[in-house]
């Protein structure tokens, strides 16, 4: 009786510190696409693209459906100032995808990942996207999430393949995967 | 609201209404033993018990006999962590590594916002069953606010929502992936045989209170959707193996993988062996139970449609057999995008269930379901869902002298539509939502079940909320049908006496008005709080009514007690529910709740009930305290604590009492993860549910392996 009656006062405790701190700050998270954003514009300080202007802005391409509204626009926005600086375009188009650095493949595009790749394939190009096993299809980098956070995996060898240096410190962040044999990427 | 998976009107969508993500998945059912479709007190089957019943039913002969048939005795009855955000900079300031140790608010990118669901909404997440290391759907169930779960033994629970729990309860709605979990037999859940994979369990979404206005009958208080992955969610290899005392062992495995192009599919196997309780003086109890169930599940996706199959198979026993189970289902749905903000689901399933409970009864059931339902928007304001269903269900019981339903077999039908509007009534800050459903069934004809929601968005986190609505419980084959035939010894009696139960095909559909209310605030992204209230007002409520005795010549000279099921009986219950959950530190999350309970049930005039009332009223706990905590330390440990404290239940005679469950885990590596659990673990024994004298849950420990591959 007398756990449970300390248990009980545990639970008063919780729940009073709960609504204190409820009370006392309020500072949203943020959303799993604004931190996707985020990471999407900054990996073009970790990425060395063959043959690259390396002060010409990083052409990045929202390929289908675009679900970062503002959001790519606003963090390229407030990049610190010795960054590269970021384009952001966007199309539905696999044709219009060539002459970019960096390739978002949105969630709208996830039943034709294979032709994707395939059209990307050899051109120097990051492609990134958050549809399920992206990397293990032959992606190079697909957000996952873990444990609440947006982490990502990595598929190097498909970078090294078409011609990309990824930094090994955000391959120290990164799961690595390869191409999985039924991923057929 | 979308029908979702929640009865309610809430936000929350039935399963299938997320494509490609978190659609329904098959279940399983198993085996359960314990709670035959009698009311417990009647249940013979098990030796454990009968002392108790006996002593019981003594007690009502005898006033009966005495007091003729006024007598009045009390009878039977019948989550994770979360950083803050490195200081207020913009994300675009912040290193790589910042941005990985970032917590984010939507981790599931279909799902609803929880935070404006006009209902009293609980979700256990798939994360969290795993480490709380809950092996049973059951158990996982005592991580929702609120949800009465008592144990019962190695196989057996009674589980309910807002009062009226018994190894009988039948007044909440369970379903798997899209599958209907209770039993028409008893309009009660038999929770031995549900089961699935629980790794491939992506959330359980708690509903307390009606959802009948998008469920149907029976989701009178409360609605319980326990929803798997997609296949394509479950890809690669998954295995299991740990044992214990209690638990003695159990197994698992699993294999996801692609199928061509756009298919996904898996397939897994269970077994497992769960050891006796035995009596408080170490005497051996035959509640041994052991289990095997396989499933599978296919995920096809094609631009705008997607479809699913899914099934699972099940087999179990107690060690002295006395009680068998089996059963399989087969699940199709097909889901179709018509335009943005339009979508349909139709569904299609196949259940089999089957049960014998040795010297009592044998039954078998077939259902055959089809469910329709369509989503849409109209205008800029009407979200609509609205949708047809179908259901016919077919059992056949081998009856024994004990317990028999007569007709042995029966085929029921069940015809309904349902159409709910949820309507912005003013800058998607106040909402109303207002449906209902009309069903058809064989007992009572049609019955309505309207619901009228309100939600007040009163900034962008925080949500008022009220609502009023109907729901009914239809009668089931044991409210109509059930003869119970029990002699019982009656020290002094002149004759033998036999007590006579009776079910009665005139009974008339349980009633519930329930008036509820809510607050939920998240006044930091690191804590939410969500407080729900309601009032509820029954009537019609089943009875059990005395007759008269009499003295019966054939086969041989004997008293008589006989008694019929009625609606006797009618009350209210009104309580609230407090949880909290709270991330206190990035690897620190705490939740506590709170709930209180008031039953008061009386017979109505006329009524000669026998002690149903009491009995209801002594069954659910007043107040119930839990504190679950999940801990994630540096080195890949996990570690779980799961605290209740449960009011007494006078009726069962069960004391207050408190137990804590811990769980330790270990991922040295991706694949491998180790842990302990320990369960029960502040008394060596204590009962939840059983009554004084038979079998109690003893203290008990497992260890688990698991590879992920």
């Amino acid at each position: 009786m007398a756990v449970l009656r300390s248990l009980r006062r545990v639970v008063g405790i919780a729940c009073l510190l709960a609504v204190a701190v409820a009370a006392g700050s309020a500072r949203p998270a943020p959303s799993e696409r604004e931190v996707e954003a985020a990471f999407l514009c900054s990996f073009a300080d970790f990425v060395e693209w063959p043959h690259a202007d390396s002060d010409a802005p990083v052409k990045i391409l929202v390929l289908g459906e675009d679900p970062f509204g503002r959001m790519l626009e606003e963090t390229a926005r407030s990049r610190p100032m010795q960054t590269r600086p970021i384009e952001i375009h966007r199309s539905r188009r696999l044709e219009d995808a060539a002459r970019f650095q960096m390739v978002y493949i949105s969630d709208s595009e996830r039943n034709r990942i294979p032709e994707i790749l395939d059209g990307l394939a050899g051109r120097g190009i990051l492609t990134v996207s958050d549809v399920a096993d992206f990397a293990t299809q032959g992606g190079i980098i697909g957000f996952v999430i873990e444990n609440k956070r947006v982490r990502f995996e990595i598929n190097d060898e498909a970078a090294q393949r078409t011609g990309l240096h990824i930094s090994s410190r955000l391959l120290n962040l990164a799961r690595i995967v390869r191409t999985s044999p039924r991923g057929g990427g | 609201m979308k029908r979702i998976s929640g009865p309610i009107g809430v936000r929350i969508r039935r399963p299938a209404w997320n494509p490609g993500q978190g659609g329904v998945d098959p279940p399983w059912t198993e085996i359960c033993g314990s709670g035959p479709p009698l009311p417990p007190w009647m249940d013979p089957r098990k030796r454990r018990c009968r002392g108790a019943w006996a002593a019981f039913l003594s007690v009502v002969a005898l006033a009966a006999l005495s007091v003729s048939a006024r007598a009045q005795v009390p009878p039977p009855p019948a989550a994770a962590a979360s950083p803050d955000p490195p200081a207020e900079r913009p994300l675009a300031a912040m290193s790589v590594e910042e941005l990985a140790s970032l917590e984010v608010t939507s981790v599931s990118k279909k799902a609803e916002p929880l935070l404006a669901a006009p209902a009293a909404v609980y979700v256990i997440t798939g994360e969290q069953i795993r480490r709380s290391g809950a092996t049973s759907i059951p158990e996982a169930l005592r991580l929702a606010p609120g949800v009465e779960v008592a144990r019962i033994d190695a196989h057996t629970w009674a589980i309910s929502i807002r009062g009226f729990n018994s190894t009988t309860a039948n007044k909440l709605l369970v379903l798997l992936d899209g599958r209907s979990l209770y039993t028409p037999l008893y309009s009660g859940v038999f929770w031995d045989v549900q089961d699935t994979l629980l790794e491939d369990v992506e959330r359980i979404e708690v509903v307390a209170g009606p959802g009948g206005t998008l469920w149907g009958a029976n989701a009178v208080n409360g609605v319980i959707n326990i929803i798997t992955r997609s296949a394509r969610d479950s890809e690669g290899g998954f295995l299991e193996a740990g044992g214990g005392d209690r638990e003695r062992a159990f197994g698992a495995a699993r294999f996801g993988g692609r199928w061509g192009d756009r298919a996904h599919a898996r397939g897994y196997v269970k077994g497992l062996s769960r050891g006796a309780n035995g009596l408080a003086d170490g005497r051996y109890t035959g509640d041994d139970w052991r289990m095997a169930q396989g499933g599978f599940r296919v995920d096809w996706e094609r631009g705008a449609d997607s479809l699913t199959a899914q099934g699972d198979g099940y087999s179990g026993k107690e060690r002295d057999r006395s009680t068998g189970v089996g059963g399989a289902n087969l699940m199709l749905r097909w889901d179709r995008q018509l335009r943005e903000h339009s979508r349909f689901q139709l569904q299609a399933y196949w259940d089999h269930t089957d049960r014998r409970i040795e010297g009592t009864l044998r039954a078998h059931r077939d259902t055959y379901d089809l469910d329709f339902q369509h989503n849409l928007t109209v205008g800029a304001r009407h979200d609509v869902v609205w949708g047809l269903g179908y259901r016919v269900t077919s059992d056949d019981n081998e009856n024994s002298s004990f317990v028999a339903f007569v007709p042995a077999s029966r085929t029921d039908q069940v015809f309904s539509a349902f159409a709910q509007d949820e309507i912005d009534l003013w800058r998607e800050r106040l909402s109303l939502t207002v449906g209902s459903k009309l069903e058809h069934n064989d007992y009572t004809g049609f019955e309505v079940q309207p619901s009228l929601r309100l939600a007040f968005l009163a900034s962008s986190r925080q949500t008022l909320w009220t609502a009023v609505s109907r729901a009914v419980r239809t009668p089931s084959r044991l409210d109509a049908n059930l003869v119970i035939t029990a002699p019982i010894a009656v020290p002094g009696a002149p004759l033998p006496v036999t007590v006579v139960i009776r079910g009665d095909e005139a009974i008339a559909p349980e009633k519930l008005v329930a008036y509820e209310a809510g607050y939920r605030v998240e006044p930091a992204s690191s804590v939410s709080v969500d407080l729900a209230a309601f009032y509820n007002r029954y009537a019609e409520l089943r009875s059990t009514e005395a007759e008269t005795p009499m003295v019966v010549l054939t086969p041989s000279p004997h008293t008589v007690l006989p008694s019929h099921l009625a609606n006797g009986l009618e009350g209210s219950t009104h309580g609230a529910t407090l949880a909290v959950s709270w991330s206190a530190f990035s690897s620190l999350t705490l939740q506590p709740s709170y709930t209180y309970l008031d039953v008061d049930l009386h017979a109505r005039r006329g009524s000669v009930d026998l002690g149903t009332a009491g009995s209801t009223e002594g069954s659910s706990p007043r107040n119930q305290w839990a504190l679950n905590a999940f801990l994630a330390l540096p080195a890949d440990f996990h570690v779980y604590a799961g605290w209740r404290h449960v009011d007494e239940l006078a009726a069962v005679g069960v004391a207050d009492y408190s137990t804590l469950n811990l769980g330790i885990g270990w991922q040295p590596t991706s694949q491998l993860e180790l842990s302990l659990f320990g369960q029960n673990l502040l008394d060596p024994r204590h009962r939840e549910f059983a009554r004084a004298g038979s079998v109690e849950l003893q203290r008990g420990v497992y260890g688990k392996v698991t590879w992920r591959f």
